[in-house]
């Protein structure tokens, strides 16, 4: 009976004060845990308070967030200037070359657009949607094993709102997901959750860009007899009015029985990207829009080209560097 | 008391920081982007084997909470995985233990590959999709490599918050 009463297991002793200690700990440990699964379950669920919740503090956080990306920012101008000054001959040789053959284009795209606007006229065609943009940076690098997302500063007060088209200097990236007053979150192409309608080569043909968490995403839903081939170009159909057309998203790089496609760009590596306001309300209006207007004037022509958004990424990014 | 609370406080503000960091855009290839929660994980780790008591569990979950709303991932994915790798570190890291960087190197390159490990268990439940395994495992990879230089980093702010006579027993807790 002695022995019992010396024992921790009698009834009436406290464990020492290090067990004690233990046992709190683990406790709280199994509360924690069970609420981490909680909350996974409700977000497995698209459940309206998690959303709420991650969008509300999010915005809280974007101030924080648009601080600590500084380092981040350094790290990217000192790699910028690093690749610069190695690749600097053979970059400017490059661009020379690349400088001269776009001058043509230019020209070429020029006088193409006001034969386009003269045809539109005579057909008394409807009016292109105006596409407003607003550049912006990303602060918080959403890739991961499960998703390809990144948060940039830009949101409502800035006009940019959910379903837009989120390109960079070398085409088109994502969609604006999740909108809140300060912050917005762009959905890269390559993500799980990507569904984008393109055109595919010089036919344009039908289908559906799926991003499949890899950096080639796949072509789905291609009419049957219709096999791209490798290197033809894969631009936005614009279909479904989400998106508008004609942005150019990569090209096909495998053939076969899982045709993948490689963007232009590279989500994640971009540090300005552009969102295209692109209202897709208009859409309605504008048919019944069917006023004559005269052909826009050359030099408005050559203004639109001066201020596109991909001239405003690259001079955000010299500005940036 | 004044030097475990200040010690909370600083260390409390360096794993939430560590977290914030984490999630900044640093264009890493998309191989190695899983080494950088791990790389906040990893100061959860070293400060759990410098004083233990000093590592909140609500501050776990606050920093893994964090994670998950910036990089927009399932909600309580890294609090789970964080919570998880502080309680095997905690039965790693007993108290008095000989403060080696070895050790404390092998107790983290174990602890992030079970990590790695249960990641794509729940991610491929999560999503009902076999998660591709080999980037984790790159990324579990480089961040156990960057673990020394960041463990080193860390034991000059131990130094600047350690009690004293902590010190030169070599143990807080």
């Amino acid at each position: 009976m002695t022995v019992l009463l010396d024992d921790n297991f009698a009834r009436g002793a406290a464990p020492p004060p290090r067990e004690r200690k233990s046992r709190l700990t683990g406790g709280l440990l199994l509360i924690f845990l069970f609420l981490s699964a909680a909350l996974m379950v409700l977000s497995r669920l698209d459940h309206e308070l998690v959303r709420k919740t991650r969008t509300s503090v999010t915005e809280l956080l974007v101030p924080m967030v648009n601080h600590a990306s500084t380092p981040a920012n350094g790290f990217h101008r000192v790699r910028g200037q690093l690749t610069s000054y190695f690749d600097l001959f053979v970059e400017l040789e490059r661009l020379k070359q690349e400088n001269q053959r776009l001058r043509q284009w230019e020209s070429r795209a020029m006088h193409l657009e006001y034969q386009v606007a003269e045809y539109r006229q005579l057909l008394n065609g409807v009016k292109d949607f105006n596409r407003g943009f607003v550049t912006g940076r990303m602060i918080a690098d959403g890739r991961g094993p499960f998703m390809r997302s990144a948060l940039v500063n830009i949101g409502r007060d800035n006009g940019v709102s959910s379903g837009s088209a989120v390109v960079d200097r070398d085409g088109f990236v994502g969609r604006i997901v999740d909108v809140g007053e300060k912050a917005a979150r762009v959905l890269f192409l390559t993500d799980l959750n990507s569904r984008i309608p393109v055109l595919v080569g010089k036919n344009g043909v039908r289908s559906i860009l799926v991003g499949n968490n890899s950096d080639r995403p796949e072509l789905n839903f291609l009419p049957s007899g219709n096999t791209p081939k490798v290197g033809d170009a894969v631009y936005t159909s614009g279909h479904g009015g989400l998106l508008p057309a004609g942005l150019r998203v990569g090209i096909v790089e495998q053939s076969g029985t899982s045709i993948r496609v490689q963007p232009h760009t590279q989500p994640g590596k971009a540090h300005f990207v552009s969102v295209l306001k692109f209202d897709t309300l208009n859409l309605g209006q504008a048919r019944f829009d069917t006023k004559v207007r005269r052909p826009r004037a050359r030099r408005d022509i050559v203004r639109a080209w001066q201020t596109s958004p991909a001239q405003s990424v690259v001079e955000e990014a010299k500005r940036g560097e | 008391m004044l030097y475990w609370l200040l010690g909370t406080v600083v260390r409390s503000f360096l794993i939430l920081a560590a977290s914030l960091i984490s999630a900044m855009p640093w264009g890493l290839p998309v191989e190695f982007v899983f080494a950088l929660p791990l790389l906040a994980f990893a100061v959860i780790h070293d400060i759990v084997w410098r004083a233990r008591d000093q590592v909140l569990i609500p501050v776990v979950f606050v920093a893994g909470l964090l994670v998950d709303i910036l990089v927009n991932g399932p909600l309580g994915f890294w609090s789970f995985l964080f919570l998880l790798g502080y309680g095997m570190t905690r039965q790693l890291a007993k108290p008095n233990q000989p403060q080696q960087l070895l050790r404390r190197w092998t107790s983290y390159s174990l602890v992030a590959l079970a990590i790695t490990a249960i990641a794509w268990l729940v991610g491929s439940l999560y999503f009902l999709k076999l998660v591709a395994f080999l980037p984790m495992l790159f990324g579990a990879g480089l961040a156990a490599a960057i673990y020394p230089i960041l463990s080193l980093l860390l034991g000059l702010s131990h130094i600047a918050i350690t009690k004293p006579e902590d010190e030169l027993t070599g143990s807080e807790a």
